[in-house]
């Protein structure tokens, strides 16, 4: 009781007004006027230097999302979101047309190295230098590129992934220079009338990463995007599509944070993931957005849609999530399990502290014959946030020998915050097998006062006890990120910092 | 106080010696040259001198036999653990009603007593468990008053429980608890912390001398360890922390015979002058392992009796009906 209501207060102190990555990024920039109108879409259209197509896709989304009414079933609080308030299109003003990353705005590199992201192309991992004269060894490479606000202001090893036929540029750079590829994929995935939040973003989302990795192909390196919301008032709205040809294998990582802001600003995003035959796409999110100070005033609405397509036969998509920020957390990364024998894969840590709102789970929609997936959900509340897990797992008429196993687990920090399970499971075929776990444990105070009876302190306890839990998750991220995740877990539950 | 002075005092015992030493044969030696030179002035002056360092001496020595000879009874002796008039609330229900004991460094106190007597709630409050309100009296750890310190500064102080219930930590390798733990209350002290190979040697010794298997500490704390691995695991801990206080609740239960004599012949490896040791058990054959030098007996939230080892073995014979008349 006194153990856990000690380190329930102290949870709550420190973590949300600790958000490490709050500071702004003082920078001119260019906007479009506020709000949303079909000029404001031409207006995005014409600054990315579309081609017709592409802002006719933009207006007829728009023209839909204006029929549509914001979707109310989660189990998330809002105030009424104002869409003619927002900005959005936002970008870093550039100096002159750049030609190498030593040209870009030394504000925004000095932000990526205060964020610890590489932009310069270097191995990242600390203490591994490269052999002397040589070059870096291939895994520790990782490619980024940054999005800053609504554009992308660098994305490094672009010739290294070229050499083995890998494509991985901005969308907007995709649009222009790889129209077939966009054309054939985007939308595919999630349709533009998809959902409230899709719909909007595709009338006007303004950049994201796009890759393609040919027939055959294991990427050689880490993909990764980092972004980052700088502007007030900006929404962010970025797009995601990632296409895996037959027999190729890439592995994808984004992260994500803002500044620390009292209004609340929103960030829609789209993901799409193509696997086609025998192809497989690793996706894993660090999310780390500004989750609100203390008393719930400001932080990130974070309403995302993210979808992967298993298309081809023996085909492998795999989600892993760690969500610590956001205000809101709306977000189900799903699976759509269309070929024989594919498999879809969601691992999840999601964190609430203070008052945050996690609704977050995934769908698995198993269509294609002796289709597997697995979900693996660990949900941690603290403070007075509130954390759901929903999930959706269905088999349908075709899909025999569909097998599915589910397991949720969650977490309780102090008597305050909620968790929440909420499964649906459907099989229209009798050759289906579902399997679903679902625990909830409050911290237990034995285990807490064990550990501190061995000398660590009531936080370092804390954190130890949710790293067990959440260990299962964490080895499913790559390794270099893990550590981060890891550190990320207990800074955003104790505040201890390092 | 006391203590301190005894410190100074031993921690310079050389220097007196040598001073008062030189003196003396440097007298001497005067002494030797007067009676060559026949001066008698050198040679008187010498002799003064040869006697003055030689009473210096013997008399430093003299001191210091008396100050490390054996006292009565540790009177003088800073206890380790003094617990005077201890009254203990759980919820409202008075459990310890005025408890008294004290431990001095290389004792081994054994503390027996019916189910519900207290003995667990005893060692939890002396480990700084929340949840248990002291309603009166205090506790003293050398000297300091142990309930103003956080449980975790009790530990890296020196106090250690080993649990009657050893908790399971899933996801949590063993070896890496050990290590935080251990890194932890170094840390606490200002000592440094233990480099990765030092610390893998120091558990494999300890681990080995327990008879406990390498891959039992690759799994998580406790978890899936039958109910004497636990006990082990506690043993352990205990021997690579290496306490100043060591508190067993029932360290006993759960052992079959063989991992019984391992565990106490791990504990009684820690016995030293320095360390002291309480073994809360129901079972007079722990104490043939572990001999005690003091059995209490504990009945209704007090001590109802003390005595020696041969008090265990009446309640053996006799069980506690009649102290608990005595209660
Ligand atoms: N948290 C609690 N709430 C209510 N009563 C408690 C609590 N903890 C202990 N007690 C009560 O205090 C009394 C002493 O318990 P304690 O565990 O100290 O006994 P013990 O001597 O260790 O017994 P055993 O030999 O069975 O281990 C018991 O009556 C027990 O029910
Ligand atoms: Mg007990």
């Amino acid at each position: 009781m006194v153990a856990v209501q000690e380190t329930v207060e102290r949870v709550r102190r420190i973590d949300v007004d600790q958000y490490r990555y709050g500071f702004e990024t003082l920078i001119e920039s260019e906007k479009a006027p506020k709000g949303l109108s079909e000029d404001i879409v031409r207006f995005i259209s014409e600054k990315k230097n579309e081609p017709a197509w592409m802002l006719e896709w933009r207006l007829e989304a728009y023209r839909r999302w204006l029929t549509m009414t914001e979707p109310t079933w989660a189990r998330v609080n809002y105030p009424k979101i104002d869409y003619q308030d927002l900005y959005y299109y936002a970008a870093p003003k550039p100096k002159k047309t750049l030609s190498s990353i030593d040209e870009i705005d030394p504000e925004i590199l000095k932000t990526y190295e205060k964020l610890g992201i590489p932009l310069r192309e270097v191995a990242i991992l600390e203490g591994v230098e490269p052999p002397p004269g040589g070059e870096p060894s291939e895994q520790r490479k990782i490619a980024v590129d940054a999005i800053f606000d609504s554009v992308s202001v660098a994305t490094t090893f672009q010739k290294e992934l070229k050499k083995a036929g890998v494509i991985f540029m901005p969308i907007s750079e995709a649009i222009r220079e790889h129209p077939e590829l966009v054309r054939k994929y985007l939308g595919s995935v999630v349709p533009t009338s998809d959902n409230f939040f899709a719909t909007l973003n595709s009338a006007v989302f303004s950049d994201g990463s796009f890759v393609y990795v040919p027939p055959g192909v294991r990427c050689p390196m880490e993909l990764s995007t980092y972004f980052r919301i700088n502007e007030r008032n900006t929404g962010q709205f970025e797009r995601t599509l990632i296409i895996a040809d037959k027999g190729s294998y890439v592995s994808y990582l984004e992260g994500c944070t803002a500044p620390q802001r009292d209004e609340n600003q929103l960030h829609a995003a789209v993901v799409e993931l193509v696997a086609l035959d025998d192809a497989e796409i690793k996706y894993s999110t660090v999310q780390n957005w500004y989750p609100g100070n203390s008393e719930g005033k400001g932080g990130i609405y974070n309403f995302v849609t993210k979808r992967g397509d298993c298309r081809g036969d023996h085909s492998k998509i795999s989600w892993t999530q760690v969500e610590t920020g956001s205000a809101i957390t709306w977000k189900y990364p799903s699976c759509i399990l269309r070929g024989d024998n594919s498999r879809g894969e969601f691992y999840s840590i999601a964190i609430s502290n203070g008052y945050q709102q996690v609704d977050s789970g995934t769908k698995m929609i198993h269509l294609g014959k002796n289709t597997s997936s697995r979900i693996i959900s660990k949900g941690i509340a603290a403070g007075k946030s509130q954390n759901t897990y929903r999930g959706l797992v269905t088999a349908h008429r075709k899909a025999t020998g569909a097998r599915n196993y589910t397991a949720c687990d969650s977490l309780l920090i102090g008597d305050k915050c909620g968790a929440h399970t909420v499964p649906y499971v459907e099989a229209k075929n009798s050759s289906a097998t579902f399997e679903h776990e679902a625990t909830t444990s409050k911290i237990s105070e034995d285990v807490l006062f064990y550990c501190v009876q061995r000398g660590l302190s009531q936080e370092e306890a804390v954190g130890l006890v949710v790293n067990g839990f959440v260990k299962d998750v964490l080895q499913q991220l790559p390794m270099e990120f893990a550590v981060e995740a890891q550190k990320l877990i207990s800074i955003s539950l104790e505040g201890s910092v390092g | 106080m006391v203590q301190t002075i005894r410190n100074i005092l031993v921690g310079v015992q050389v220097w007196p010696f040598a001073i008062t030493g030189f003196v003396a044969i440097a007298g001497a030696f005067i002494a030797l040259i007067g009676a060559f030179a026949s001066s008698l002035d050198v040679m008187e002056f010498g002799k003064a001198a040869a006697g003055f360092g030689a009473m210096g001496f013997f008399g430093w020595l003299l001191f210091l036999i008396a100050l490390r000879s054996p006292r009565p009874e540790g009177k003088k002796m800073t206890a380790l653990l003094e617990v005077k008039d201890l009254q203990v609330r759980v919820e409202d229900r008075e459990i310890l009603h005025g408890l008294s004991l004290t431990v001095n460094p290389g004792e081994v106190h054994a503390i027996m007593g019916p189910n519900g007597s207290g003995k667990s709630t005893l060692s939890h409050v002396i480990a700084g468990k929340p949840g248990y309100e002291v309603t009166g009296g205090q506790i003293l750890f050398r000297g300091e008053d142990l309930l103003e310190m956080a449980p975790d500064e009790r530990a890296a102080k020196g106090v250690f429980l080993a649990f009657q219930y050893p908790v399971e930590i899933p996801g949590v390798a063993t070896m890496n608890f050990l290590r935080t733990a251990l890194n932890a209350q170094r840390k606490a002290r200002g000592e440094s912390e233990y480099s990765t190979p030092d610390f893998l040697k120091k558990v494999r010794e300890v681990a080995k001398s327990l008879n406990i298997p390498q891959d039992m500490l690759k799994r998580g704390v406790n978890v899936g360890f039958s109910g004497g691995e636990k006990k082990r695991n506690e043993i352990l801990q205990m021997a690579l922390f290496e306490p100043s206080l060591c508190i067993l609740d029932e360290m006993d239960s759960g052992l079959d015979i063989d991992a019984l004599r391992i565990a106490a012949d791990g504990v009684n490896a820690l016995r030293s002058p320095e360390r002291a040791m309480v073994v809360i058990t129901h079972y007079q054959r722990l104490l043939n392992y572990i001999v005690p030098d003091y059995v209490h007996v504990m009945a209704k939230g007090r001590v109802v009796k003390s005595g020696d080892k041969h008090l265990a073995l009446e309640l053996e014979a006799a069980g506690y009906a009649p102290f608990e008349h005595a209660a």
